[in-house]
């Protein structure tokens, strides 16, 4: 509850950071603004006053590279993500005069989110290693439900075995193989051990926080995989903890972070953020400069520091920086997780450490309303997973049963990116009264409409109602024949789009996360662009790099909190020693 | 005797009429000075570029006054209760205005006129412990004490001249609670 830290001056960040806040007020619609001019694009990420004009630039983004790089054009479109975090790290050289003080440990983790809170305690679990553990926010945070594995104690005791060699390829493959060799082999080989290590630090803690094998739907339109997800329970979670998509993630960092700060040699703070790492001659990273509410300080880690940051979701500017325009035009953000500005990855670059390709991954679904997301608790899951995938022009374009990041592509490939996408249904998959119910916030807001007939439905979607007709018509006649000529969708129980109402509700696509970051070899080391490790600096969970590229595989089963948790566990174990 | 007077007359006169002057000058001073502190100078002076802004604290744009400007109007605030400006930044607000170097398309008065959370805290609460104090009754879903961590930013959800922000509520019932504005 320390809201008195880094973050409370507003005022004082405008002037010197610039960018952060300025885009958030600007995204929020709050104030006018059209663009950077190229003077600004040129200055730095200086604010200065001009007559209460302020310059700011997103070129920090680019200038951080230690390699030279270039451009390729991309079209300049809005992005819908408005939630902007603030950025901690900093650029400019930070002149000596402003670093107040000097503080001293064996491990300094940046970021107390899943991924940090295994790296502290995993480099804190010989009792000798100090370890702090910095996290900007007021908490660390959390949005999962399971962790994807290969092997281990859990897995084995619920009869479950994963051929590791068909599951690496499996991850290879999904990145089309543009990744490097040891980050996936790191996860095969070890994130059975890590889960059995988790589970270890869940009894050393007060959360009651067990773990089972959760057996997917292995088969999501043909993308077949095998069955690697752990799942989390605690008697202590509500329901409405468990229904809210992702919604256990918290606890779990709570206890996690919790068992963390009881230990004599761990040191865990809120509100007080990494923003620069400091990297001597001989080329060894040997600490960060830091910065609470007493001002900069600089903090010597003896034997390294491990960036645990997370992605970048929450920063809008450095989407548009290094994603795909398309990717994020008419998409919502989905969690709450304001911290990931993509800290990590540009504090590694600024002391040359190397950064996935670009365009970076994004982990998106659909299920995005024109705000943020149809969490299952707002009870509309029926409607918004039982309607047909329906574009501005009243076409059918996808197979509803793909999974979520093949959907959300699909919307995103569609005219104006998918900014007017819906899902079409009838009473056939709208039945329940409580839908009905749930139905009514949704027609208020005018994000969803409710007809008679199809022709009604479609004059207040917009869309063609002759396409809209033909359409349906289709379909229905693949349900009977038992084949979708069109997108080969799976039919299991579908029943035809018909019945006394009709309904269509606005669709979007979503982004969670993204997963790029800084490539990292077997042992979570940071590498540089000649592929050297830089000695001192590890990386881990969505601050990391070398595991996905383009898109989050969501059909494989958790593989983004398994990385977090074995990377984290990892780097935690080779940073306590030094190695 | 009358003619040694004579010369008297044009001196009261100057006096009096500079004493006017000087008079005028400082009630316009203060009138000024005063103005300068209300609304009505800030849509004034700068008509092109506050006046949306003004209307939406007077409640007379299209939005009816969305917002927290208009809902601390009616608690009979002005613009500088919570836009903190010096004389010197207005007169260089004044300067770019009348030399026509105000570039619209830049980022309009964002920064010098942001509202921090300090400014915020001043009168609600006092401190974030506080204000989470006032809000207790809304747990599980105190927004001032998230269980995601605060927000770092009064403004992520209460907006001053556009509609409130329930980012809470955006993804998961929030208990029913709604923000003024």
């Amino acid at each position: 509850m320390d809201n008195e830290g880094i973050m409370s001056s507003r005022r004082g960040f405008v002037k010197t950071a610039g960018a952060g806040i300025l885009a958030a007020a600007a995204a929020a619609g709050a104030f006018g603004m059209t663009g950077c001019s190229a003077a600004e694009r040129t200055s730095g990420a200086i604010a200065s006053q001009g007559g209460g004009v302020a310059h700011f630039g997103t070129d920090m983004y680019t200038d951080v590279f230690p390699v030279p790089t270039r451009s390729i054009p991309v079209l300049d479109v809005p992005t819908d993500i408005d939630r902007q975090g603030e950025v901690a790290f900093e650029l400019r050289k930070i002149p000596s005069a402003e670093i107040k003080r000097t503080e001293e440990c064996d491990v300094l983790v940046a970021g107390a989110g899943i991924t940090g809170v295994c790296a502290a305690l995993s480099a804190s679990d010989d009792k000798k290693t100090k370890v702090f553990c910095f996290e900007k926010m007021t908490k660390g945070r959390g949005m999962f439900e399971g962790m994807g594995v290969v092997g281990g104690k859990v897995m084995e005791r619920d009869g479950n075995h994963v051929d590791k060699a068909e599951m690496m390829d499996r991850m290879r493959h999904a990145a089309y193989y543009r990744v490097p060799i040891d980050p996936i082999k790191l996860w095969g080989d070890r994130s059975g051990e890590a889960a059995d290590w988790i589970q270890d630090k869940f009894d050393e803690g007060v959360g009651q926080i067990t773990t089972a094998w959760k057996k997917g739907n292995p088969n999501a339109h043909n993308f077949d995989v095998p069955q690697t997800e752990i799942t989390f329970m605690s008697p202590q979670w509500s329901e409405q903890t468990v229904k809210n998509a992702g919604g256990a993630g918290i606890y779990i960092v709570a206890d996690l972070a919790n068992t963390f700060s009881k230990r004599a040699n761990a040191d865990l703070r809120y509100s007080t953020a990494v923003v620069q790492l400091e990297r001597n001659n001989e080329g060894r990273v040997t600490g960060a400069i830091c910065k609470d509410n007493k001002g900069y300080f600089r903090v010597n880690a003896k034997n390294g520091v491990i960036l645990a940051t997370g992605g970048f979701d929450a920063n809008p500017a450095l989407l548009k920086s290094w994603c795909r325009s398309e990717d994020i035009a008419n998409c919502a953000s989905w969690a709450p997780n304001l911290g990931t500005t993509g800290d990590g990855q540009l504090m590694g670059l600024a002391v040359g450490g190397q950064m996935d390709p670009l365009p970076a991954a994004i982990m998106n679904f659909d299920f995005g309303s024109p705000e943020s997301f149809y969490s299952s608790n707002w009870g509309i899951t029926a409607l918004v997973s039982g309607g047909l995938m329906i574009n501005e022009q009243g076409r059918r374009f996808c197979s509803e049963a793909l999974p979520f990041q093949a959907r959300s592509n699909a919307i995103t490939a569609q005219a104006h990116y998918g900014e007017n996408c819906w899902r079409v249904a009838s009473t056939n998959q709208v039945a329940s009264p409580a839908i009905l119910e749930a139905l009514k916030r949704y027609l208020e807001m005018g994000w969803a409409f409710e007809a008679s007939s199809l022709d009604e439905l479609a004059e207040k979607m917009n869309v063609p109602a002759k396409t809209l007709k033909a359409e349906i018509a289709r379909y229905n006649g693949f349900v009977e024949a038992g084949k979708d000529e069109d997108f080969n969708r799976p039919f299991t129980t579908q029943k035809p789009i018909e019945g006394a109402k009709y309904y269509a509700i606005k669709h979007q696509s979503a982004i969670l996360a993204t997963v790029s970051g800084l490539v990292v070899d077997y042992y979570c080391h940071v590498l540089d662009y000649d592929n050297e490790v830089i000695p001192g600096l590890y990386a881990a969970g969505g601050a990391s790099g070398g595991f996905f590229s383009g898109n989050y595989p969501r059909h494989i089963f958790g593989p983004s909190i398994g990385r977090c948790v074995t990377f984290g566990y990892v780097s935690g174990q080779h940073a306590a020693k030094g190695e | 005797m009358a003619e040694e007077k004579s010369p008297k007359q044009p001196m009261n006169k100057k006096k009096t009429t500079l004493l006017v002057i000087l008079g005028v000058i400082v009630v316009a001073a203060i009138g000024m000075f005063a103005w300068h502190t209300t609304p009505s100078f800030c849509g004034n002076f700068c008509h092109s570029t506050m006046n949306e802004h003004l209307q939406n604290f007077e409640g007379t744009d299209a939005s009816k006054g969305a917002g927290l400007a208009y809902v601390h109007a009616q608690a009979n605030l002005g613009c500088l209760d919570c836009h903190e400006a010096d004389l010197s930044t207005q007169a260089s607000e004044a300067h770019h205005q009348i030399t026509g170097t105000y570039d619209p398309a830049e980022l309009e008065l964002g920064a010098t006129y942001y509202v921090d959370n300090d400014k915020c805290l001043s009168c609600h609460g006092g401190s974030w412990e506080a204000l989470a104090e006032k809000t207790a009754k809304l747990a599980p879903y105190n927004p001032h004490d998230s269980i995601h961590g605060n927000a770092s930013y009064c403004g992520e959800c209460h907006k001053g001249h556009v509609a409130q922000v329930d980012i809470c509520g955006e993804c998961h019932p929030n208990g029913g609670q709604t923000m003024k504005g």
